[in-house]
């Protein structure tokens, strides 16, 4: 795994250069050989003391911070994983659901899967600390998502709850919301945010609160479809990827279904399938109250559903279709025979 | 380097640059160098079928960091995975033996459809663009150039100047290829051409002795896709080869129950099977070709119904009772006999 030689360097917390030389940058030297020789020992001394006595001899204790970039790829290249991208302005709730996703997950099986071991086990619990009566906190809140965590991943092993051992690592990118307009103005930005081409999901919030205000409501909007276009134009995300928008805190939108406000964000919800289902591998909408201000339950289900996709579904894994020669360019007409009515 | 290379690598490499898929890309070509037939099968293996034995992982491992002491040498499945698929795509660009194996191989594998998964689309996409970029490129539309009857008799002349053994014989080799150059590949072309439609003109299997339209089409399906491809002379296949069959099929009388393979095997004639077998071995491969797997083992048991209960041992993902159609069922064996001529010709 590539590593700064300065020591100054943020590179090997969260995959950025002070330099700002990536990806040629000089000062990046590869200790992978000495690790895995080291591992490699470790490894075979381990072997030799297992045969003798059943306790490990060795324990890997892992920082429980979030993932930098280096340490998401040593999973990925050893096992299947769903990748998870959350986008969204400042506060839009990306952060809200998280915390409520762990919360399930130590409370019971979600989606019919367990939880079975996190390596960001420390940030995960701080999610959800503000929202707790032990944090002193007047009201339940989370705190906001630095920039510097961008490119860095949450991660989390469920099982599934059927007795079979098959594990499924899923690992959270959440982009914290002062660079989400950011890449929506500048192209370079948005090539920088490493997780998206690799994104299984990209899941992507509207601040129901927002939504109410009518004066302020249409720059959040805008920038979600904009992201989305901008995404699409660097060819980070497409048919290999699941779009999720995701109506957050709803229970600050009005009940009636001929209010205004709902009016537009149904309209809104609308021109969002209109423009990208067609584009993408699926398309979900949800609306959902992780945290809810009002007197009223979250929306634990369609929080299930949501994760319960983010577990299941992925776009980049496809079925082999091998495709005949549909538009046929043979030159010999003993090749071209029939195809046009094989096509028929 | 193919220029989506870079791309692939991202899938699991998230900051990967040029210069290190251009590393893997080497690599590749290095290991696709040193590629035989149990190199490839392994490749393919590894690639196509979920999950992927660790002995294999571990023994493409050790290979891999044989050549390049950086390659990561455990945890890696899904590195190993992708590293066999760029070896394929190295084959794909070089046109070799062993890309048309790596093609057909792909295309012989996934049946049903849904038994081969991958998390690299376009890479089974490039075999796609491969066969048919081949089958065409095997099959122009011209003769081309021939070299001109004077340059081939001053090759002859010059055998009989030759002043000694060695250079009679290097002499006489020109000639044989000016020849070979000159109508070897388009004999062949002509020849798969008129012997493909003259079978399908006459309606008539040689296999079974009888007119086609005498046998019904699931007693005939499997017989019909071998008598294709012992008349098929250039691999890859052309791309029409599928219509051929499935017209040679609708001349036979029509099945009215849905066939099972169970039941396209146990109705394919018993002679026929048996020489079949006996002419087929898939000791190494039989995950790979699933349709002659299942002839193979319905006539070593001399039973259908221990066939069924064997073929998921040797095709995991492939039941007996799986319904498809004659002419299905004769593409996928096309396809499989195919796939088998490719790996012989490694040899």
């Amino acid at each position: 795994m590539p590593r700064c030689k300065k020591q100054d360097c943020p590179y090997d917390r969260n995959g950025k250069c002070i330099e700002n030389l990536l990806p040629n940058c000089p000062n990046l030297v590869s200790d992978a050989p000495v690790l895995e020789n080291l591992v490699a020992a470790e490894v075979q001394k381990g072997s030799e003391l297992d045969s003798r006595s059943s306790v490990p001899q060795y324990e890997v204790l892992h920082s429980g911070k979030k993932l930098n970039v280096a340490e998401a790829t040593v999973i990925l290249q050893s096992r299947p994983a769903q990748v998870v991208v959350l986008g969204g302005m400042v506060e839009s709730g990306k952060t809200t659901l998280l915390a409520r996703v762990f919360e399930m997950f130590q409370n019971n099986c979600v989606a019919m899967h367990r939880f079975a071991g996190s390596r960001t086990l420390a940030d995960f619990e701080k999610l959800g600390w503000h929202a707790t009566m032990e944090s002193g906190a007047v009201l339940p809140t989370t705190v906001r998502t630095d920039r510097s965590e961008n490119n860095t991943f949450l991660h989390m092993r469920l099982r599934e709850n059927n007795g079979l051992r098959t594990t499924t690592d899923v690992l959270i990118s959440d982009i914290p919301g002062e660079i989400f307009p950011e890449a929506v103005a500048d192209e370079s930005v948005c090539l920088g945010i490493h997780a998206l081409r690799r994104a299984d999901h990209l899941v992507l919030f509207l601040d129901g609160a927002v939504l109410r205000d009518t004066h302020d409501r249409h720059d959040p909007c805008g920038k979600v479809i904009d992201f989305v276009l901008r995404a699409l134009q660097t060819g980070q995300i497409g048919l290999h990827t699941a779009l999720h928008l995701v109506i957050s805190k709803c229970d600050m939108l009005p009940k009636e279904a001929d209010n205004g406000i709902v009016l537009f964000v149904k309209t809104t919800e609308k021109s969002f399938r209109d423009q990208f289902s067609e584009r993408f591998g699926s398309l979900h909408i949800w609306r959902i109250a992780a945290r809810p201000v009002h007197p009223e339950p979250p929306t634990l289900e369609l929080i299930e559903k949501l994760v319960g996709t983010w577990i299941t579904t992925t776009h980049q894994k496809q079925h082999i279709e091998l495709i005949a020669n549909q538009q046929s360019n043979s030159a010999r007409d003993f090749c071209r025979f029939r195809l046009k009515e094989q096509l028929l | 380097m193919h220029k989506h290379l870079l791309d692939w690598i991202r899938k699991i490499h998230l900051t990967a640059d040029s210069e290190f898929a251009a590393r893997r890309w080497k690599l590749a070509a290095a290991y696709e160098k040193k590629t035989s037939r149990r190199e490839l099968l392994t490749l393919l293996r590894v690639f196509l079928f979920d999950p992927a034995p660790p002995e294999l992982i571990q023994s493409l491992s050790d290979q891999f960091q044989e050549i390049d002491k950086e390659f990561p040498g455990i945890d890696n499945t899904e590195e190993i995975k992708l590293m066999a698929g760029i070896v394929m795509v190295v084959a794909f660009s070089q046109r070799n033996w062993n890309a048309d194996a790596f093609a057909l191989g792909i295309k012989a594998a996934s049946f049903p459809l849904e038994r081969c998964k991958t998390g690299h689309p376009h890479i089974i996409l490039e075999s796609t663009k491969y066969l048919e970029a081949e089958a065409e490129y095997l099959r122009p539309s011209d003769f081309g150039e021939f070299e001109s009857t004077l340059a081939v008799a001053t090759k002859l002349v010059a055998i009989t100047a030759a002043e000694d053994d060695e250079k009679r014989m290097a002499a006489a080799q020109e000639v044989a290829g000016a020849l070979h150059n000159n109508y070897g590949g388009k004999i062949q072309r002509l020849a798969e051409e008129t012997g493909l439609l003259w079978w399908l003109l006459g309606g008539y299997s040689t296999a079974l002795g009888l007119k086609m339209e005498e046998i019904e089409q699931a007693r005939y399906a499997l017989v019909a896709a071998v008598e294709v491809a012992g008349r098929t002379q250039l691999i890859p296949p052309p791309p029409s080869i599928y219509s051929i069959l499935e017209r040679a099929i609708a001349n036979c009388k029509p099945t009215k129950s849905q066939s099972t393979l169970k039941s396209l095997v146990n109705l394919a004639d018993a002679a026929w099977r048996k020489q079949f077998a006996a002419e087929h071995s898939t000791c190494d491969c039989a995950a790979f070709v699933p349709i002659v797997t299942a002839i193979v083992k319905a006539e070593e048991n001399g039973d259908v119904d221990v066939m069924t209960k064997a073929l998921p041992k040797f095709c995991p993902g492939v039941s007996a009772d799986q319904k498809l159609s004659s002419s299905d069922a004769a593409a996928q064996l096309y396809d499989e006999l195919m796939f088998l001529k490719a790996l012989a010709n490694l040899h």
